[in-house]
């Protein structure tokens, strides 16, 4: 019973593995390729589109229409500008008109919208918008506020009323813009009619024959060629129309644009030399007042310190003034004294002469009398006596007067020196009399002195008023002044930075003026290299990664489910040959009454069919059903495809059927085949066991005599059943195989982004120019590239899409790379051998492929293959080297070699600069920076190509997951077999060496070691298939423009081994309680 | 003197839906060390209940067990397997030998696991097969293989040794042989040897013969004259 269930469940699932696979990869492929397909269909994608340098105008699209094998064209007005939500950042957005009725079920209505959410726009100014990237749509109500469109659109705000999905951008991949950071962020579409501008910026059409084919078939891309050279072939006549109508506006709208640019260039240089002079007017005015006011202060200081010492002086001359009044006061006083002496004098003198004169009258008669006289007489001594007291008397008197007369002729001199009188010889009464004349005289001159004094003391005061009025009101003049020169001065700092600020305006008005006229300039320089691109699907990055993941899926699936059916073969022989003979008995038995070996062996054919039946419909449920779904869930994150589901492929189906029916049909008529030959009576006996062998490894006796017992013991068992070991072997060996891809396809992958952005190419940031005058003019992108902080190096290139060809006529598209300098040539790019990594040199002569162009045109160094020329010619060249390179196909040239292709002088470019940006914010601002300088076309950041890679290793990595779940599977089918089939067989062996008394670990160890050798051998061998199939994969994987990195990791080799182990032991842990379960008793049986 | 090998009251059932069988019902006997033992009995007697019991490889439902003082019936599992591993070899009827290993491997099989085991070559040697160390069982006749088992038996230095119909897959000389074997090592390495068989000619080799018959023990008796099994026909 046991035996049976396990056995049921062995061929049930490896059947069951088998066919999932084989359904499950090979349909998601097809699946993934039917939503694209369905998808386009239902929004009617466009098979081709044209794009015009200078915009297309309805003469065109009446040629377009016209152009043979056309069925339906919708020319679209779009433009690509910059927004705002609010205060978001600024969004990257292109405007997209949408039909008249954007639902209509017509062929002209291509790229249809999906409606998500909200409603279609129906007035101007409403909009709905798609997300492109990874960003995601701003919500309903959001107002977008526009710049940079108002050419073409003349809203300026645009409401969000609905979020849609546009077929042209169903994946997170980034799309590339000519406005804003270069890198879309939104395309927002508005309705019918919104936009002024008269002509179409593209033109989509289906092409009729195109129609019955599907998408990536030859016959459709054949079909879409056709008309895309018809159109090509139109293009240069149209464009010539196109240019004629355009260039004549043109050029005038330049002309008059540089002369506004001169005249208002000479308005304001003549402006500023006004308001120059006025300024240094001013200035000097200001100067003036400055002086003015200063010697206004000094005068002010001087004053006031004269009036200090006026005042300080003022009292001493009032006293001097009393004083003298004083003085003149005691003068006249004296005077008054001397005068009454003088009267006095006078006076005694008057009465005194007379006096004298009697004196001197008695005092002569007394001498007489005295000589008269006896001397010795009495009377005689008596008048001598008397005569000499008269004498006396006399002189005394003589004396006075003289001294009286000498007094008032002092007086008379002293007084006439005063000029008091008119001579010193006056009489003494003319003395008098004059005296009190000028007595009087200073009485008079005294008053007049105290009036004058009292009269100037009032003046005086009345003075110092006036000074101090004189000053307080020169203070205040002079504040005025000071104030009105501060005016002044702040007047002219004001007119000073005005005028800066004027100037500042003006000459940004003038730069603009002159970016104006560049920009002018440079669209004349466009109309001149007017050219049409028609573009085809695989120039919408979504189509084009979509295509290169279901390519990748259909590479796995092409791989893996042989490998699993071969495996799924060798699980069912060993099955049905150990089901077979523990049947021989029976068969004997049946044989032996007669029954035919056909209707014997259909028993077991039954059987297993049954068995492999039921594995495959679970099989095919899991395979067309889960399995897509599982990895389209993966792919579900990168790409939006609402049509997508599993399909039912009943060929696929059958196929898987046919396989399994085959693979166990023929492995149980295998076993029986070899049963039934042998006679019946053969049959019944026992089927002699297998005998024991030596095996190689005992002739190696160092090795051999080495082994432990058990060491030995499991050696002989592992090589013991062939078909078993090879099972074994083959099952983990696949099971390793695929984690070893499975690590492997992350490894090339994650490698390719690292190894090309990080050692291979060096130049982080790509800016296409439109001309070449970009890096030459005055404030354009070679200034902003040598001035910023964020650019380390930086070079002119030559980019061209140019095709080379092999002897073989074989063709491939590549972009020719020349430097200007050929030093930033190996700045930018590291060239160098993958294998060997040496350095290849540049020189004149040099001429470097990637390697994977190389390989797929089958060229070596010293090979010579042909490139197409600029003016359509051949060109030989000789391949100087082969460069490591993953991403994009290549061609180094030096620069004579680019001129012999160009055809003469080379106009650079592209600029490859090397930035330290570290962030997509940094990227961002430098993005904008380099965008707004003229003649620069795009830029793309190497950091956003990386990002598509990333969302592609996402998905491989979710595969990587699924693969791993199905090694585990197919490990644990395999092992689960083998353990099965070997406890089957030796369960009286194990019940023996139980009865021998082995612990339960060593049982387990005695049984499983073999098994876990076995898993190593296999998981060894597993290396040994899965490297080249991993190769196998990853080339097919591989196009053009991508090569991966060949190699597998250490680690990877090391992981798959060791996953395999853990899941060996994991499935030899699951079956423990199996061996532990077998009875001793099993001991005592009869053999089988 | 305790009794080497003691069976008391040891009962087994077996359940088989409503029915319940005795297997062993209420088994009393000993054996004593050193003694060449037949267990005797028709198929279905209990034999093979019984030498599962006393080998180890199950466990009685009731009484005691008891060997060489140890008692076998209160062995926990892992206890039953060191019990098995050091103190008993078997012999089985079909030998059980490891197809894939030689007779010398397969005789190191079981010496490789045993605390004093003898020489393996030498106990093949022993056994007569000198010559045929290296052969793989394939290669040995029935007789051979039997000796191989009994070697494999031996080589582990058992205290009991217990054998199981060891004739059974056996031409007639060839099993008189194996019995000379099992009875020439009792003789000379002093082991306890039982044997179990159906064929009741063989009793008079031992010197006790235990009757088995419907899971009870009819009769336990010393057989005072045991006689070579030479002599002994059938």
């Amino acid at each position: 019973m046991g035996h049976a269930k396990s056995r049921f469940i062995s061929f049930f699932g490896i059947i069951m593995l088998g066919v999932m696979m084989l359904t499950g990869l090979m349909s998601v492929g097809p699946d993934m390729r039917r939503a694209q397909r369905v998808y386009f269909e239902q929004q009617n994608l466009f098979d081709l589109r044209v794009v015009s340098t200078l915009g297309l105008n309805e003469d065109d699209i009446e040629a377009i229409a016209a152009t043979e094998g056309v069925s339906a064209v919708m020319p679209v007005k779009s433009v690509d500008c910059t927004a705002t939500i609010q205060k978001s950042d600024v969004l990257t957005i292109r405007v997209q008109q949408l039909p008249p009725d954007p639902a209509a079920e017509t062929e002209e209505n291509m790229n249809r919208v999906v409606l998500l959410e909200g409603r279609m726009p129906e007035a101007e100014g409403e909009c709905v918008v798609a997300a492109v990237g990874t960003g995601s749509a701003p919500a309903i109500g959001s107002v977008l506020t526009l710049s940079g469109a108002e050419d073409a659109l003349p809203a300026e705000t645009l409401t969000v009323v609905g979020i849609v999905q546009d077929p042209l951008h169903f994946s997170i991949d980034s799309d590339s813009s000519t406005a804003g950071t270069g890198k879309l962020n939104l395309v927002v579409f508005v309705a019918d009619g919104s936009f002024t501008a008269d002509y179409y910026s593209s033109c989509y059409l289906k092409v009729a024959d195109a129609a019955q084919y599907e998408y990536g078939t030859d016959q459709y891309t054949d079909a879409v060629e056709t008309v895309s050279q018809r159109l090509e072939e139109i293009s240069e006549t149209q464009s010539a129309q196109r240019r004629e109508e355009l260039i004549d506006s043109a050029a005038a709208a330049l002309e008059d644009a540089k002369e506004e640019f001169a005249q208002k260039e000479a308005e304001a240089n003549q402006k500023f030399a006004e308001a120059e002079a006025q300024l240094a007017e001013a200035e000097q005015r200001l100067d003036a007042a400055l002086a003015e006011l200063n010697a206004g202060e000094a005068e002010y200081s001087a004053g006031q310190a004269q009036l200090n010492q006026q005042k300080n002086d003022f009292p001493g001359t009032m006293s001097s003034g009393a004083e003298e009044i004083l003085n003149g006061q005691e003068q006249v006083l004296d005077f008054e004294d001397q005068l009454q002496q003088i009267k006095l004098l006078v006076n005694l003198k008057k009465v005194a002469d007379p006096m004298l004169e009697y004196a001197e009258g008695i005092l002569e008669n007394a001498r007489q009398a005295l000589e008269d006289v006896e001397p010795d007489d009495q009377e005689y001594t008596e008048l001598r006596d008397l005569l000499a007291r008269a004498q006396n008397l006399y002189d005394n008197t003589y004396n006075q007067l003289a001294s009286y007369q000498a007094q008032l002729d002092e007086g008379k001199v002293q007084m006439y020196q005063q000029g008091l009188i008119s001579s010193p010889d006056l009489s003494n009464e003319q003395l008098v009399t004059e005296a009190e004349a000028a007595l009087r005289e200073m009485k008079l001159a005294l008053l007049e002195g105290q009036l004058a004094l009292n009269t100037g003391n009032a003046t005086a005061w009345v003075s110092f008023d006036q000074a101090e009025a004189q000053l307080a009101a020169a203070r205040s003049k002079l504040n005025a002044g000071w104030i009105e020169y501060n005016e002044g001065a702040a007047g002219l700092e004001t007119a000073k930075e005005e005028f800066a600020a004027q100037k500042q305006e003006a000459e940004a008005q003038l730069a603009e003026g002159r970016k104006q006229i560049n920009d002018a300039e440079e669209q004349v320089a466009k109309i001149e290299s007017g050219e049409w691109y028609v573009l085809d699907r695989g120039t919408v990055t979504s189509i084009v990664t979509f295509e290169q993941n279901a390519d990748r899926i259909e590479a796995i699936a092409r791989v893996f489910p042989a490998f699993f059916f071969l495996v799924a073969a060798l699980v069912a022989t060993t099955t049905m040959t150990r089901m077979v003979d523990e049947n021989r008995l029976q068969m004997g038995t049946l044989k032996a009454l007669g029954y035919s070996n056909v209707s014997i062996a259909s028993k077991y054919l039954m059987y297993g069919l049954t068995a492999s039946l039921l594995g495959c419909i679970v099989g095919m449920v899991i395979g067309f059903v889960a399995l897509p779904l599982v990895v389209w869930n993966a792919y579900a994150t990168v790409y939006t495809l609402p049509t997508f589901r599993p399909v039912f492929y009943p060929g696929l189906a059958a196929a898987g059927v046919l396989l399994s029916v085959a693979v166990v049909g023929l492995t149980t008529l295998a076993a029986c085949r070899a049963c039934l030959k042998e006679k019946s009576a053969a049959l019944l006996l026992p089927r002699a066991p297998v005998a024991g062998k030596r095996i190689l490894l005992e002739r190696m006796r160092f090795i051999w005599s080495r082994m432990s017992f058990t060491q030995k013991t499991t050696a002989r068992n592992m090589f013991r059943y062939k078909k078993r070991f090879f099972m074994t072997v083959l099952g983990v060996a696949g099971c390793t195989a695929l984690l070893l891809i499975g690590f492997g396809l992350q490894d090339s992958i994650g490698d390719v982004l690292d190894k090309q952005f990080n050692e291979l190419n060096h130049g982080d940031l790509t800016i296409s120019l439109s001309d070449e005058k970009a890096l030459t003019m005055e404030q354009g992108l070679g200034e902003l590239l040598n001035s910023s902080t964020q650019i380390e190096h930086w070079g002119a290139f030559y980019t061209r899409t140019v095709s080379v060809s092999n002897a073989d006529g074989q063709e491939s598209s590549l972009t020719l790379i020349g430097a200007e300098d050929p030093e930033e040539m190996a700045a930018c790019f590291t060239l160098r051998t993958r294998v060997g990594q040496e350095e290849i040199p540049l020189d004149d002569s040099s001429v470097i492929l990637t390697e994977k162009t190389a390989e797929s045109l089958d060229l070596d160094v010293g090979d010579t293959f042909w490139v197409q020329t600029v003016d359509g010619g051949r060109l030989e060249l000789t391949l100087t080297g082969i460069t490591e390179n993953y991403l994009f196909a290549r061609m180094f040239v030096s620069e004579p070699i680019l001129e012999q292709i160009v055809g003469g002088d080379v106009a650079w470019n592209t600029v490859y600069a090397a930035t330290t940006c570290a962030n997509s914010a940094e990227r961002t601002s430098l993005s904008k920076e380099v965008m707004a300088c003229n003649y620069v076309s795009s830029t793309s950041f190497a950091e956003e190509t990386a990002s598509i890679f990333d969302n592609t290793i996402e998905c491989i990595n979710y595969v990587v997951i699924v693969v791993i779940a199905c090694a585990a599977a197919l490990a644990a089918v395999v092992l689960y077999n083998l353990i099965t089939v070997n406890l089957a067989e030796r369960r009286k062996e194990l019940a023996t060496i139980k009865v021998l008394g082995f612990y339960d670990k060593e049982v387990y160890r005695y049984i499983f070691r073999e098994i876990e050798m076995l898993s190593l051998f296999g998981s060894m061998a597993g290396l040994a298939i899965g490297l080249p199939m991993y190769q196998f994969i990853i080339r097919t994987v591989e196009n053009d423009q991508m090569m991966f990195v060949r190699t597998v990791e250490p680690t990877s080799f090391l992981f798959s081994v060791l996953l395999t182990m853990v899941f060996t032991l994991a499935v030899c842990y699951g079956m423990r309680r199996q061996i532990w379960g077998i009875s001793m008793v099993e001991s005592m049986k009869a053999p089988e | 003197m305790e009794h080497f090998v003691n069976f008391i009251d040891v009962s087994k059932y077996y359940q088989t839906g409503s029915v319940r069988i005795n297997a062993a019902d209420h088994m009393n006997f000993y054996v004593d060390k050193g003694e060449f033992c037949i267990i005797v009995g028709p198929s279905g007697a209990g034999k093979t209940t019984l030498l599962n019991m006393l080998g180890g490889m199950d466990t009685c439902d009731e009484g005691r067990i008891i060997l060489d003082g140890q008692e076998v019936s209160r062995f926990t599992e892992k206890e039953l397997t060191s019990y098995r591993r050091y103190d008993v070899g078997f012999v089985f009827q079909f030998y059980n030998l490891v197809q894939n290993l030689t007779a010398l491997e397969n005789v190191e099989l079981a010496s490789e696991i045993c605390k004093h085991p003898l020489d393996p070559a030498e106990t093949l040697r022993s056994v007569g097969l000198g010559e045929r160390l290296n052969n793989f069982p394939a290669q040995l006749s029935g007789g051979e293989q039997q000796r191989v088992s009994i070697a494999r038996a031996l080589a582990k230095n058992p205290k009991l040794l217990l054998c199981d119909e060891p004739t059974g897959a056996l031409d007639y000389k060839t099993g008189k042989a194996v019995l000379a074997l099992l009875q020439r090592t009792c003789r000379e390495t002093g082991r306890t040897v039982i044997v179990i068989t159906h064929n009741t000619a063989l009793t008079a080799m031992a010197d006790r013969i235990i009757q088995v018959r419907s899971g009870q023990i009819l009769s336990n008796e010393v057989n005072e004259h045991p006689v070579p099994v030479e002599q002994i026909e059938w």
